[in-house]
């Protein structure tokens, strides 16, 4: 029996559905992370577990005893928002101890408690500091700490490192990560950024328009996305839309070139598929003329996976170089290659590309491809990352 | 050179703006001091103000407009902060309604308003089965089974709708400047009840503008002839008014000494809601003062 049970849970705004059939399990001192894009009901799953909205349908059950309609102050949750929420009139010390006094627990332990929590966070000295007093990281260490207070059964985090810089952000949520394993705390966080997810998380649940896309560990998720919309939203990836030829070989052609595969037994020949593949597991390799005149004259048939390409854009990311390739046939391939591997390849550049069978993951289209229409774009615009940013749309027969 | 005399120049304009609004203001006063002051044999003549604290119909008539004013206070602050704040936290449609409902006593002279409340429940309007109806039954209650028209409770309602469109912008306007959901939630996760959120964290946040509806519903109250008058209630007002017909020297003292009155009710209410309002200034995402460590 899980710790946290979600059964079934659904919410609608008016004629929007927020939250549909939500189902999920947590464990006892598991960190599960919500991930998902904006108004995909990842905050509304949240408040329904703290209590702050009440659901349509489906229940809940902490320690296996039912808590769908109990108050949000009757929970034993703890919840540490995205706009911090601290109280402006109270120091950071009597924020943290807002809890424990109406718990009416004595001066005494209530003064030992705040010390011992505001030694956790590191903010021992700036007890006394008013919130507008405290920088946004220092005001999210006081919510945390303020939230641990109470002792909850399970620490709920609304994206509480989204108003921060990126450097604080890292920081913190290596530091909550800590106190969660430190404390063996039950945690429930929500975040829209799959870098911080994939970093912190024992498993993640990936949303989609109110419903579970996927769950499971962050290298499930990475290496295993389980549908078209996880594939795309987790981590750069090249999408090919292709049709398998014979699936139980693994055999498959992306606009008249064939590509090997892993074997697809459960699919049947001529499926329309959508192939993924992560840039880390692409290599290039610089063409001189006389292997590019090669090459052109019949891409990738002495190598299996290889497509000659023309380099479009190099993106220095500091541990890696990202390069944007257009293969001969049109197709965008997002590559990863370390500092060194990038040498000296330039824009314009010919190279031939190539990948191993088991570097790419197919995932069975709809024949409509309206799935892939509903990809997100790869970076998100806010991140400023080069990727492939108009991916090959399926081409059906 | 030329930039500090500019600056001086700039100085001393703004002080003598400053000077000619006091003088402005303090003029009037003075000279209804003096003119109080001088009543009967002369200036310095201290005997209009003994006559003033001698006269029982003073003390009588204080007391009662104090009381009015601390009761129409009282009931603003009590009715008006719960219900404001719960509207902007769970009825953000409703607030249409009761900025329409708070706006409508300017639309209403207090000679209607003090006219209709009496008219409504002076028992023949009380017994018409309409009014019964329409005030879903309140009406008939309030003035057959609690005789209003003996107690000025009636009068401290009709102050209320009265002083409502300030007391009302007052508390909205410093609910509008705290994130009401978001401490409101804070403090339920913590484990704080609805009662124990508004009065330890929301209060708090919006005492300066809590402290404002007060004053100028107390001060109000406490130069209301109108009402007072239909009511037939002995207030500080109407006695005011009634001493400036017969004797306009100490009617200038009272004046002096009503201003006063405000005065020291401002001046007791100001520290507090400087104090309150200094130490809880908003803490927005990303503002950061006088941070050292991240």
């Amino acid at each position: 029996m899980a710790f946290l049970e979600l059964q079934e849970l659904t919410k609608s705004f008016g004629k929007t559905r927020a939250v549909e059939r939500l189902s999920l399990e947590v464990e006892r001192g598991e960190f599960l992370t919500l991930l998902g894009p904006s108004g995909c009901g990842k905050t509304t799953a949240l408040r329904l577990i703290a209590g702050f909205e009440q659901p349509d349908a489906g229940r809940i059950l902490l320690d296996q005893e039912e808590i769908t309609t109990r108050p949000a102050n009757r929970r034993p949750m703890g919840m540490v928002f995205q706009s911090y929420a601290l109280f402006p009139h109270m120091t950071a010390e009597q924020n943290i101890a807002f809890g424990l006094r109406l718990r009416r627990l004595p001066s005494a332990l209530i003064r030992q408690r705040c010390e011992e929590l505001l030694a956790l966070v590191g903010l021992a000295e700036r007890a006394r500091s008013y919130p507008h007093q405290l920088s946004g990281g220092q005001q999210q260490r006081v919510a945390l700490a303020r939230a641990l207070a109470v002792e909850p059964k399970v620490l709920l985090l609304d994206e509480p490192l989204s108003a921060l810089d990126a450097a604080v952000r890292v920081t913190l949520r290596e530091e909550i990560r800590r106190i969660q394993q430190q404390l063996g705390m039950t945690v429930i966080y929500v975040t829209h950024d799959q870098e911080e997810a994939l970093a912190i998380s024992d498993r993640i649940a990936v949303m989609a328009r109110g419903r579970l896309e996927q769950l499971g560990a962050p290298e499930e998720i990475y290496r295993r996305p389980r549908t078209v919309f996880v594939a795309g939203f987790v981590g750069a990836s090249t999408r090919l839309s292709a049709r398998l030829e014979r699936a139980a070989e693994g055999r498959c052609r992306l606009d008249g070139i064939l590509l090997r595969v892993p074997p697809q037994p459960e699919l049947s020949d001529g499926s329309a598929v959508l192939l993924v593949v992560r840039p880390e597991l692409v290599t290039l390799r610089q063409l001189d003329e006389a292997s590019s005149a090669a090459a052109d004259g019949g891409p990738g048939q002495e190598q299996e996976n290889a497509l000659s390409g023309t380099v479009e854009l190099r993106t220095f990311l500091g541990a890696v170089t990202r390069f944007r390739v257009r293969a001969a046939g049109g197709q965008l391939f997002t590559v990863d290659l370390p500092g060194l591997q990038a040498g000296t390849l330039v824009p314009g550049q010919r190279v031939l590309l190539s990948f191993p069978p088991e570097a790419c993951l197919v995932l069975p289209l709809e024949e409509t491809g309206s799935e892939v229409a509903a990809l997100p774009e790869w970076p998100p615009a806010a991140a400023g990352q080069p990727g492939p940013e108009r991916e090959p749309q399926p081409e059906h027969a | 050179m030329q930039q500090p005399m500019s600056h001086w120049r700039g100085l001393l304009a703004a002080r003598l703006a400053l000077g000619l609004v006091l003088l402005y203001l303090l003029i009037p006063l003075a000279a209804t001091l003096v003119f109080g002051l001088s009543g009967g044999h002369g200036w310095g003549d201290l005997s209009a103000l003994s006559a003033v604290f001698g006269d029982p119909d003073f003390w009588l008539t204080l007391l009662t407009s104090l009381g009015l004013a601390a009761g129409t206070t009282l009931l603003v602050v009590l009715l008006l902060t719960p219900t404001v704040y719960q509207v902007r936290l769970r009825l953000p449609q409703g607030r249409f309604l009761l900025e329409a409902l708070a706006l409508l006593p300017f639309a209403v002279p207090p000679i209607v308003l003090g006219t209709g409340l009496l008219q409504e429940y002076n028992g023949a309007a009380a017994s018409s089965p309409l009014v019964a109806l329409l005030s879903l039954g309140l009406v008939p209650l309030l003035s057959n089974v609690f005789p209003l028209l003996d107690i000025p409770l009636l009068l401290v309602c009709a102050y209320v709708i009265v002083a409502l469109p300030f007391a009302y912008r007052a508390i909205d306007n410093s609910l509008r400047a705290v994130d009401v959901r978001g401490l409101t939630e804070a403090a339920a996760s913590l484990g704080a009840g609805w009662w124990q959120t508004l009065l330890q964290v929301i209060l708090p946040n919006i005492w300066p503008g809590v402290l404002t509806a007060a004053l100028l519903t107390f001060s109000t109250v406490m130069g209301e002839l109108t009402l007072a008058s239909l009511f037939n209630t002995y207030t500080f007002p109407i006695y005011l008014n009634m001493t400036g017909q017969n004797d306009p020297h100490r009617a200038a003292l009272l004046a002096v000494l009503s201003f006063l009155l405000t005065l020291f009710c401002v001046l007791g209410m100001v520290p507090g809601s400087r104090l309150q309002a200094g130490a809880g200034r908003a803490a927005l995402p990303g503002q950061i003062e006088g941070a050292g460590l991240r």
